[in-house]
């Protein structure tokens, strides 16, 4: 049985009553991704970690728990915590709620008087994440504050600056504050949660009386669902791209037999109304670098005329893919995987029709399918709200990232005009930086290690802190490759991180976007790390390759470098040895390389 | 509706929190006697009674709860 009480939209009930059988079979699944997961609460949380267990299970993340007791959140982390070091959390949850909040203002106060009680609370929690931060060295996620379900001042709680509505507004601001200003910091929204829930079903005096639940108790699985989509954003299980259909789907109607005039998209109509809201809530996703491409069963000519249409949001040129043919769903969809080179398990399936949402659900099991319904109304709302697209930060390359597929499709029509592909690479004109690893790029760097799947060849995952450690520490070699070429910047796209023991450096890891398979990168790479270590009098290189489900693409990577292998281990782990000569010559010759 | 058809229905949603398809109570049942019922599955199991029949429990009695028997006879009263 697959767990489908696990789907988005969830019945909280049906997983509530259901858990431990879910479990059951959820782990079953097996090849997850383990992590510690510490939950420090202001109130009970017992349940919150069973059915955050389960979504996390879910995406493919299986936790280990540290649980304090009832409401010592402030004591464990503000003083020193041998237990919780040596758990050594690879995330930390901070479970404070409104309950948590203690000098609210009182109607005598003055202005100042708010003001300090404001402060005073900040600080109390600027403390703990601080030493949080800078003890654990792992993310912090952090709920901030739903609003008061009392206000004994009415409606001007919200405006007068005694008001507790008006404090928690304050409060958050501050959290927020902390958030921009520390990227280990994470803040779990449970405002708009609660809100989107509505705050008399949240706040549910019965469960908080009884059981010392901050929130309802049916509340919890919209509550550790959302609280995953962070966790598993963080740890790289964010999915890159989605597959959509067209017809009743981007727009109303069937264009091949309606015709490009007759679809409904646009405020024409309800319907046509409603297309376009999920066009335009995709072309967001699209602008902060979620790949948009298409699966229609329909003629070319016919789907790509949909897109000519005078109210249509997205245009043709929007799509990293656009596959229109009368072939099945999940064999083009798997050509797209291909395609836009990324993991088939990145990607997420829109379709109206239910049939062919279960044909691709049964076909490709690691491709995502919301269950949508029916009703084009809901459609961008169940997007919304799936937390399938969680972003961690906005980087400058996820802003970017649309345009860079763009220009690899006039990449492909120009390798097309050549039979020699050295020739091909040359007309590219490439120039890549390839320098130590620099501040300003620390968030890239930690995002590209959560992210890189296919070429990356020990799939070691780094969190910002450990990227901070690694950039400062003079024994390590940590370079970072950004590609351009004729056709606009790829962005960095490589990153070598090495570990100098004596005459010889180990390679802890290498990893490249696949964005620019292909281009000799991996040459220029190397080259720059041989002549560092020539540099610095180092002899020796040596290098693993951990075997992972997708990363076979660099199983023989060492071997064309021109490394021996020394050890073979049962799973198919390799290790290779290389020595380099007085004589080394550079094997990249098409990239015109920068150094630092 | 008698007693026996609350007791059905409560020993359906045990099964699912407790995940134990053949565990049978009766209103002498005793959250202690069975394995796995502990305060946890307490609150899921009162939540999930409250909710398939539409009723809720005051704090008065959800505090008073010792047997099965109890909470069907607090059922009834609020069903029938």
């Amino acid at each position: 049985m697959e767990p489908l009480a696990l789907e988005f939209p969830v019945d909280p009930l049906q997983i509530l009553r259901k858990k431990r059988g879910l479990k059951r079979i959820l782990e079953q699944r097996g090849g997850f991704l383990k992590k510690r997961v510490a939950i420090l609460g202001g109130s009970t949380t017992a349940e919150i970690r069973d059915i955050l267990e389960l979504f996390l299970l879910e995406g493919g993340i299986q936790a280990e728990f540290y649980e304090c007791e009832y409401n010592q959140y402030y004591q464990e982390l503000a003083f020193e915590n041998s237990s919780l070091k040596e758990f050594a959390p690879d995330v930390i949850i901070i479970h404070t709620t409104v309950v948590n909040i203690q000098n609210f203002p009182l109607f005598t106060d003055t202005v100042d008087d708010v003001k300090r009680k404001l402060d005073c609370e900040l600080s109390t929690f600027q403390n703990i994440w601080n030493r949080a931060l800078t003890v654990y060295g792992c993310p912090i996620i952090q709920n901030n504050f739903e609003n008061p379900h009392l206000r004994p001042l009415g409606n001007l709680d919200f405006s007068d600056y005694r008001g507790k509505t008006n404090f928690v507004r304050a409060l958050n601001d501050a959290v927020a504050v902390f958030a921009r200003e520390n990227a280990n910091f994470y803040v779990h929204d449970i405002n708009h949660l609660s809100a989107m829930v509505g705050l008399e079903k949240w706040s549910n005096r019965k469960d908080w009386f009884s059981y010392k639940y901050a929130l309802a108790f049916e509340c919890i699985p919209a509550f550790s669902k959302n609280l995953s989509s962070i966790i598993m954003a963080i740890f790289g299980k964010t999915k890159k791209a989605i597959v959509l259909d067209l017809d009743n789907t981007l727009w109303g109607g069937v264009i091949g037999d309606d015709g490009s005039d007759q679809i409904k998209i646009g405020n024409d109509t309800a319907i046509g109304e409603a297309h376009w809201e999920l066009q335009n809530y995709l072309s967001q996703l699209r602008d902060r670098g979620i790949l948009l491409t298409v699966s229609s069963k329909n003629d070319f000519q016919n789907a790509r005329e949909g897109f000519n249409h005078p109210r249509t949001v997205l245009k043709y040129e929007d799509f990293a893919a656009f596959r229109a043919n009368w072939e099945p769903k999940s064999e083009n969809i798997k050509l797209i995987a291909e395609h836009v080179n990324i993991g088939i398990d990145s990607l997420v399936f829109l379709d109206d029709n239910p049939s062919e949402r279960e044909l691709v659900k049964q076909q490709i099991p690691d491709v995502k399918v919301p269950n949508v319904g029916s009703d084009i109304v809901d459609y961008a709302a169940i997007l919304d709200r799936s937390g399938l697209f969680e972003p961690v930060k906005i980087s400058h390359e996820d802003l970017n990232r649309a345009r860079y597929y763009e220009a690899n499709v006039t990449r492909t029509e120009l390798q097309s005009q050549f039979l020699d592909y050295g020739k091909y690479l040359d007309s590219l004109e490439m120039s890549a930086d390839i320098i130590r690893f620099d501040f300003k790029n620390l968030e890239r760097i930690t995002q590209l290690t959560n992210k890189t799947n296919q070429f990356n060849l020990t799939t070691r995952r780094y969190t910002n802190a450990e990227i901070e450690a690694v950039a400062a520490d003079p024994r390590m070699i940590c370079l970072s490759g950004q590609l351009r070429d004729k056709f606009g910047d790829n962005g960095l796209i490589s990153i070598l991180i090495g570990c100098i023991h004596g005459k010889l450096i180990e390679i802890d890891l290498w990893l490249m976007s696949c964005r620019v398979l292909k281009r000799d990168m991996e040459l220029a790479m190397f080259d720059e790390l041989v002549i560092i270590a020539k540099n610095i009098g180092i002899t020796e290189i040596v290098g693993k390759y951990l075997p992972t489900n997708k990363n076979s693409m660099v199983a023989d990577l060492y071997k064309r470098l021109g490394f021996k292998k020394i050890k073979v281990l049962d799973h198919g782990e390799t290790h290779w040895h290389y020595s380099i000569k007085p004589d080394f010559k550079k094997l990249n010759s098409h990239i015109k390389v920068n150094h630092g | 509706m008698d007693n026996e058809f609350f007791l059905i229905k409560i020993q359906s949603i045990v099964q699912d929190v407790l995940d134990n398809e053949s565990l049978h109570i009766s209103e002498t049942t005793q959250a202690i006697d069975v394995e796995g019922w502990d305060s946890l599955a307490h609150i899921n199991i009162v939540s999930q009674i409250e909710r398939e029949f539409s009723i809720r429990f005051s704090l008065e009695e959800l505090g008073s709860f010792s047997t099965v028997g109890m909470i069907v006879d607090a059922l009834r009263l609020k069903v029938s």
